[in-house]
């Protein structure tokens, strides 16, 4: 099924390119996929949907969760599609 | 004007407390203790190089004889010593070269930092000489990697690459430095305070957790102590020891963990997995309960997924909470430090020991024992190669540190040779690189010049480092290298003859070059056994031989690893000869 996936991730040069790898080296395909901004400008939110199950999710989750510059994976399928950016410092 | 004078106004003395991206580097080492640094110089890394001279006396440079050495020789380095290993090469094929290594390291979780030359900022992107996008290439396989974009990042980069490299799960982190930052100059010289929100590595357990661990093993009728590479990174070997002692838990180490807890001890069952003992591999496949520390799950330690450990409740700890579940569902997940958390469970255990709830596991567990224990035909005239594992050990007392490639060798090795340190054997676990072992061994030899240390090599993997050779003769080492000689390319032998119906395909290794005159091409020296009855003479001389020898032992070529689990197949249904 369709999961929403919400990542903190620091907001520095190559970490979309590491996120975005974690799920092309494992063959998921992402659906869709966006970048936003929050109010701390060192600090992007990703919204990323992708077709997976729970196993594969709850693996990518903590595999995301566990980069270096990543603060936060959350899944947020049921949070509903769209979602309010996290404020700064807030835990994940 | 003279054009030197000219030059000198161009490029005025600066300020004494600047200093340029070259020489920030070597300080940023010297602040964390690097005494040794393997490299191979290039283009890109002209002004470090040049830095590099007035550091003599204080950092020891190592001048491999191709990159892949480099990054092996920083990893024998790192596993012998538990300090960073830390690697120089410069921009295109140097970090290419490199990128085995560093996936090595990162498949076996060993702290390296690798700094890679880069074409000047400006050419980047340009399809410059030497130019390939190394943090591209590197991404998936480094614990984290940077691109230098200025001089002032400099010295705040490299001392978050040592603490990366070497907190938590520990493993490679790459630092690209493009060749002008390594030219300007900056009085931003120092780290700033490290700045990682995202990063928090789990070092003690959640005590809710480490409390129903502990319970769950005290009830267990069945338990099994699996352990593995994380409680030597961890140091963690003495508080697992104490916990198998006062639990009286069986213990079997993975291949990573060989020497953290010492084989011949009562408690040990010797290795489990694809090669691992026929009583590991039983009582793993009839536990009631499997306390895991330090491990990950992996396909050649538990075979079928579906058929392993079917009855077993698992306790997990590791240090990578992306590894807890991951392969094996765990009923207690404890994301943490090996030792942290091992010492909350000592201080859990209850000290009325039941002893007799386990007195008919460990019968059961003595019978499998009996039924099969490691053996092989032996012969009067040809070395089998376990009989060269055992004699090795023999001479050496089993004291030495030994390095290996992969393959039969490796298997034969870790079933034989009685590793009972820590950082004992070094040996490519997770990557499964041939060529790793004879550099690895050079770095462990490099951090410790008199401590016996040999590279336990099968002819197929020697012939793709033994270039490194030279590296070991140049720097006066007394590594020893140990060929174990079938000519053929074992351990794939034995497949297409298991699975393959003996169809032989691309591995006899006819064309090999005479490996005692090799050895004495490059100064070093050679000899052979070639007959069980010289085998103990010509080890004991070889390895007592000062500097750099190579023994090269002809051994049955038509060899098999036992038992061997067939892929696809379970614990239970190793096939035993």
């Amino acid at each position: 099924m369709s999961r929403t996936l919400a990542v903190e991730v620091e907001n520095r040069p190559g970490e979309l390119a590491r996120i975005v790898n974690l799920f092309a080296a494992r063959g998921v395909n992402i659906e869709s996929l966006s970048v936003d901004a929050t109010t701390d400008v060192a600090i992007s939110v990703m919204s990323i949907v992708v077709d997976a199950d729970d196993r594969a999710t709850d693996q990518l989750l903590r595999t995301l969760d566990k980069q270096v510059r990543v603060l936060s994976a959350r899944d947020v399928t049921d949070v509903g599609r769209g979602f309010s950016p996290p404020l700064p410092g807030e835990a994940g | 004007m003279t054009a030197i004078a000219q030059l000198q106004q161009e490029w005025p003395e600066a300020a004494p407390e600047s200093m340029t991206g070259a020489e920030i580097v070597w300080d940023a080492l010297l602040r964390e203790g690097v005494d040794t640094v393997f490299g191979y110089p290039g283009g890109a890394v002209l002004h470090l190089y040049d830095a590099l001279v007035r550091m003599r006396g204080r950092i020891r440079h190592v001048l491999v004889r191709h990159e892949q050495g480099a990054v092996h020789m920083a990893e024998g380095y790192a596993k012998a010593t538990g300090k960073p290993g830390v690697v120089l090469v410069t921009s295109g094929p140097g970090a290419t070269n490199a990128v085995t290594g560093i996936a090595n390291a990162f498949m076996d979780s060993t702290p390296l930092v690798v700094i890679t030359g880069q074409v000047p900022r400006r050419m980047i992107g340009t399809d410059a000489f030497q130019e390939i996008d190394t943090i591209g290439i590197t991404r998936p396989c480094t614990k984290m990697n940077y691109l230098v974009q200025h001089a002032d990042e400099l010295a705040t980069v490299l001392r978050e690459a040592f603490h990366l490299a070497t907190t938590g799960r520990p493993g490679p982190v790459l630092v690209d430095i493009p060749k002008d930052v390594t030219a300007e100059r900056t009085r931003v010289t120092r780290a700033a305070p490290l700045q990682l929100p995202g990063y928090r590595p789990e070092v003690a357990g959640p005590q809710d957790d480490v409390m129903r661990a502990v319970e769950t093993i005290a009830a267990a009728r069945r338990p099994v102590l699996y352990v593995g590479g994380g409680v030597i990174h961890a140091n963690a070997a003495e508080e697992v020891l104490a916990l198998a002692m006062r639990m009286r838990l069986p213990v079997t180490p993975t291949l990573m963990g060989l020497g953290c807890f010492p084989a011949r001890h009562p408690l040990s069952l010797g290795m489990l997995g694809m090669h691992g003992t026929y009583a590991a591999n039983m009582a793993i496949s009839e536990a009631d309960v499997i306390a895991a520390i330090g491990v990950r799950f992996d396909d050649r330690v538990t075979g079928a997924l579906e058929k392993f450990a079917p009855h077993a409740t698992i306790v997990h700890v590791d240090i990578d909470p992306s590894s807890l579940s991951k392969n094996v569902r765990a009923h207690v997940a404890i994301a943490g430090d090996a030792r942290t958390v091992t010492r909350q469970m000592l201080e859990l255990v209850p000290n009325d020991g039941d002893d007799a709830r386990l007195d008919a596991w460990w019968h059961q567990i003595e019978e499998w024992r009996r039924f099969a224990p490691l053996a092989y035909e032996p012969s009067l005239d040809s070395i089998k190669p376990q009989h060269l594992c055992q004699e090795l050990a023999r001479v050496t007392r089993g004291k030495a540190l030994i390095a290996t490639d992969v393959g039969q060798h490796q298997m034969w090795l870790a079933q034989y040779y009685p590793f009972r340190t820590p950082r004992q054997s070094v040996t490519s676990g997770g990557l499964g690189t041939m060529g790793f072992g004879l550099p690895a061994a050079i770095g462990a030899q490099l951090a410790f010049p008199d401590r016996q240390v040999i590279a336990f090599v099968g002819d197929g993997g020697f012939q793709m480092t033994a270039q490194e050779l030279s590296t070991a003769v140049q720097y006066g080492t007394n590594t020893k290298v140990v060929v174990m000689n079938n000519n053929h390319l074992g351990m794939v032998r034995q497949w297409q003859e298991v699975f393959y119906d003996r169809r032989y395909s691309e591995v006899a290794m006819d064309g090999a070059p005479d490996f005692v005159k090799l050895a004495e091409a490059y100064g070093a020296r050679g000899l052979r056994a070639k007959h069980p009855s010289e085998l103990r003479a010509v080890l004991e001389e070889g390895l007592n031989t000062p500097g750099v020898a190579v023994i090269d032992v002809a051994v049955t070529q038509e060899e098999n690893v036992f038992p061997m689990v067939p892929p696809g197949a379970g614990l239970k249904e190793m096939v035993l000869r």
